[in-house]
């Protein structure tokens, strides 16, 4: 036959592989055996050096003040002050579009403030970028759970030990790390048990409850031993239950000396844990104080609570 | 270089910067709608030429055999997803795709018994060019609608690869010319311009006013652009995105038709002359970053004339310049893109 | 022991039997498998691990091959000497690349790379150096204690035993803390920021890694060959490194054998 049939015929080859297997052909392969391409580890008791006794109860860990930061003509947080201490929980409470999410970026690095201090520990971290800030202490989860679903949910919690080791991609390549994976690994161990995660180290993220795959976000920030821990709406999506473990367990980590701040839209989530509430609308801090004085606050109630329900 | 050089080189630049401004412009039509880098566009305009070609010998082309081919599948494919319980209206829907392929194949067929005037053979060709867009995407494309943009390019480079080999079979190794559209030059101050780079810059323009006037004027050209610019909402709006892509892929085959006719009578076409002829024209559209038909046009002449004064100064790398160029134009409008 | 490791002892005990069991044809025909298996598995590392995409490979495949082709012939060096060179280049080439790479993403990368592969086929064509169109021919063989690697046995053993290593070690990676950092960047280049990952440092390591190797695979292409032209380099054989890695599947590393065993045995099959 003239012409070239080999590639028209390979084409279609390529074209119907795609169409019934999109993934590639070993893969299909894999996944029609079941095996999930998880190595299962021993975990040895060793420990990864852990960050100077800087938390001490009652100190300042976190210290916002006068933050600004506009997009356009919209002001998103206007002089929005918050300080958070070590063994404290701080949550932060708002109507949507009240500038929660904006003021998590500014912190965590991920946009930059027009204006306004930030101090961890009185060390300024403004104008670093998130990867900085995160090396500094700074540990947060996401509202949208961003895990890598094929990964084991001890190697998720293993990323966020990522600053805590120090062998590149030469010692990994050729497995001259060993001492330190077993460390980093003991390490995420420890933070699965944390939170209760404990047997389920060795499957894949994705296979994990929604719950579950929250509270494995929060034990990857806590595997980065931070000073600070930021959660944004970790309540969302939990039942009843669910809710109340992960309450139980946030209140540990602030006996542990840990300065939470936290994000929420359950209120009776919010007044039952947190030390100190502020609120925000239109970008600017309307009230702060213990759970009870905001509750009162007329203003909070007209703004957040809207009508008395 | 003298002032006549430059002027003769300029001419050259303007008609290719023509045909590369038609395949950025279906390029960034069929990558807005659909999110697919296609990569036969140019081959859709080999295809064109080829037939225009062999149309104008009196031979029956390939490509009328290979659209039959082409219904015949889609209506299988129709048939099979019918007897999977999918939604009714069967016999209008097979008719739908059949009969403008079955119609166009039967008249090439029939066409060495008549007697065509140029301007026939030209519709004919573009018509059948064109019909085969959409059975392209139906077979091809309908099937990957979840997929990532790099498996949709992907399956676009497994796809040339189908359409080059084909080529081959049905047109043959050899390069073909067809007479120029019209045979005639004139001087402007002192330079020779041939009619034919007016007919190409002519047809261009018109083809660019065309689309323009139906993508602002027609409902079809609203949905399309709905399409493109918010696909979930379109979707809401009754707009189906499998309609859209459809109509994208016909107005792809289209412009390849018409740019395959036009650029047969300037230069020597092979079966594989498409596919470069379409990167360069990605490289255009991406100079309009995927997204601004305007952009797209400038940098589509801008394109042409560099690369024709580049084979002037430096022939043995105008490939190298022109494909080096795009590099930090990707790397600026990514900044711009992520900045935003 | 898991079946996984079974499966893995199977196709090394396959890959090992091979030269015992087949001819100098198929054998010198799974010495291309091999060397188009290591280019495929730096894509699955880039596409499947980091979520990058490359268009250019074979690109990085000429520059090793030109690097050590034109070294060796005009220097009358060893090959063997001109290995580090041809690594060399591939990886500093690679870092200049990365410099563009870790600012695109998406479909801005793949058209980048598309028009790399482009520009280059035909620079590697241009160029005097390179011998333009017609190439260089006389490239000496690669040898050792006697024996040519130009010979059928001898150059699928040195191949494949490349492959299974290079196989180990980017297995050891992705199954370390760096490895981590690479397997987020594919769906949350921001939370790994956030976790304290360099990002544009692990996507860097990523692309040098891949075109380190791409560059080995044609350093050893032009003493097996013993002649180089443009032709293996093009944008086309780009094309379909990528269609090893994504066939095969480029999840799994294995996937790029699986992948060019397919595309390199399907068209002489067909």
């Amino acid at each position: 036959m003239q012409g070239n049939f080999e590639e028209v015929v390979f084409g279609v080859l390529v074209i119907l592989i795609f169409q019934f297997a999109a993934d590639g052909l070993l893969p299909r392969l894999r996944a029609a055996l079941g095996w999930s391409g998880i190595t299962r580890r021993a975990i040895l008791p060793t420990d990864l050096p852990r960050r100077g006794l800087l938390a001490v109860a009652g100190l300042p860990a976190l210290r916002v003040a006068g933050a600004r930061r506009a997009f356009g003509g919209v002001v998103a947080n206007d002089d929005v002050g918050i300080t958070v201490n070590a063994g404290q929980i701080v949550a932060l409470i708002g109507p949507n579009g009240a500038g929660k999410s904006t003021f998590f970026d500014l912190v965590t690095g991920v946009t930059r403030a027009d204006a306004g201090t930030f101090e961890l520990y009185g060390r300024s971290i403004a104008g670093r970028g998130a990867r900085a800030i995160a090396q500094m202490g700074v540990a947060r989860s996401f509202q949208h759970v961003r895990l890598v679903g094929d990964m084991s949910a001890i190697e998720n919690v293993a990323l966020g030990a990522h600053p805590r080791g120090r062998h590149g991609v030469i010692a990994g390549l050729l497995r001259a790390n060993a001492a330190e994976e077993r460390a980093l690994l003991a390490c995420a161990m420890r933070q699965l048990e944390r939170v209760g995660l404990a047997e389920h180290a060795w499957q894949p993220a994705a296979s994990l409850a929604l719950g579950q795959q929250r509270l494995l976000e929060i034990a990857r920030a806590l595997a980065a031993d931070p000073l600070l821990l930021l959660l944004d709406e970790p309540a969302a999506g939990l039942r009843h239950q669910e809710k109340q473990a992960l309450a139980t367990l946030i209140a540990g980590l602030r006996n542990d000396g840990l300065a939470v701040l936290l994000v929420e839209h359950d209120m009776d989530f919010v007044m039952g844990l947190a030390d100190r509430v502020v609120v925000l609308e239109f970008g600017r801090v309307i009230a702060a104080g213990t759970p009870a004085a905001v509750q009162a606050d007329e203003r909070v109630q007209e703004a957040y609570l809207g009508a008395p329900a | 270089m003298n002032a006549f050089v430059a002027a003769f080189l300029a001419q050259d630049g303007v008609s290719n910067g023509a045909i590369y401004c038609l395949m950025a412009l279906a390029l960034v039509l069929v990558f807005a709608v659909t999110r697919i880098i296609f990569v036969p566009q140019g081959d859709f305009l080999s295809y064109a030429a080829l037939s225009f070609v062999s149309l104008r010998a009196g031979h029956v082309p390939g490509t009328a055999g290979l659209l039959l081919f082409l219904a015949a599948l889609a209506v299988a494919i129709e048939l099979g997803r019918a007897a999977r319980g999918e939604r009714g209206g069967i016999g209008r829907r097979v008719l739908r795709i059949a009969a403008a392929p079955l119609v166009l194949s039967g008249i090439a067929m029939l066409r060495p018994h008549m007697n065509l005037p140029v301007l026939g053979d030209v519709v004919l060709t573009v018509a059948l060019v064109a019909a085969m867009g959409p059975l392209l995407y139906r077979i091809v494309y309908r099937p990957l609608a979840r997929a990532n943009t790099l498996v949709l390019l992907i399956v676009a480079m497994a796809l040339h690869l189908v359409m080059l080999g084909m080529g081959l079979y049905f047109f043959g190794p050899e390069g073909v010319r067809a007479d120029p559209l019209i045979d005639a030059s004139f001087l402007v101050g002192g330079v020779p311009i041939a009619a034919q780079s007016l007919v190409i810059l002519g047809s261009c323009a018109a083809l660019v006013v065309a689309l323009y006037a139906v993508a602002e004027r027609s409902l079809a050209g609203k949905a399309l652009r709905a399409a493109a610019i918010n696909p979930v909402g379109a979707r809401l709006m009754g707009i189906s995105a499998e309609l859209a892509g459809e109509s994208a892929f016909l107005v792809a085959g289209l412009i390849g038709g018409v740019s395959g006719i036009l650029i047969a009578s300037v230069t020597t076409l092979y079966y594989d002359s498409g596919f470069l002829l379409g990167l360069k024209g990605f490289v255009a559209a991406i100079l309009g970053g995927l997204a601004s038909f305007p952009l797209a046009g400038v940098g589509a002449f801008g394109l042409g004339l560099l690369e024709s004064y580049a084979s002037f100064y430096a022939s043995a790398f105008k490939e190298t310049i022109v494909f080096s160029l795009i590099i930090p134009i990707l790397l600026w409008r990514s900044l711009a893109t992520k900045r935003r | 022991m898991k079946p996984q490791r079974i499966a893995t002892g199977l196709a090394v005990a396959a890959i090992a039997a091979a030269p015992l069991l087949l001819g100098d044809f198929p054998l010198a025909l799974l010495t291309y498998v091999g060397l188009s298996a290591i280019v495929a598995l730096g894509l699955v590392l880039l596409t499947g691990k980091a979520g990058l995409s490359s268009f250019g490979q074979a690109a990085f495949v000429g520059i090793g091959a030109y690097v050590s082709a034109i070294v060796s012939t005009q220097a009358g060096i060893s090959p063997w000497l001109t290995l580090p060179l041809s690594l060399a280049a591939s990886g500093v080439c690679a870092l200049l690349g990365a410099l563009v790479m870790v600012r695109l993403s998406g479909h801005y990368l793949s058209l980048a790379t598309i028009a790399f592969g482009a520009a280059m086929f035909f620079l590697f064509g241009g160029l005097d150096i390179t011998g333009g169109q017609s190439g260089l021919s006389g490239i000496p063989a690669l040898t050792a204690f006697g024996v040519s690697f130009t010979q059928a046995v001898p150059g699928y053993v040195f191949v494949w035993t490349a492959l299974l290593a290079l196989l180990w070690m980017l297995d050891n990676l992705l199954d370390s803390r760096s490895g981590r950092a690479i397997r987020a960047l594919k769906e949350h280049e921001a939370m790994a920021e956030a976790m304290g990952i360099d990002t544009s440092a692990a996507k860097t390591w990523v692309f040098v890694i891949a075109c380190v190797m791409a560059g080995f695979v044609g350093w050893f292409y032009a003493h097996f060959q013993r002649f180089v032209n443009p032709s293996p380099f093009s944008l086309n054989q780009g094309i379909d490194d990528v269609f090893m890695a994504v066939l095969g599947g480029a999840e799994l590393l294995w996937g790029a054998v699986a992948g060019a065993l397919i595309v390199t045995l399907a068209r002489p099959l067909l």
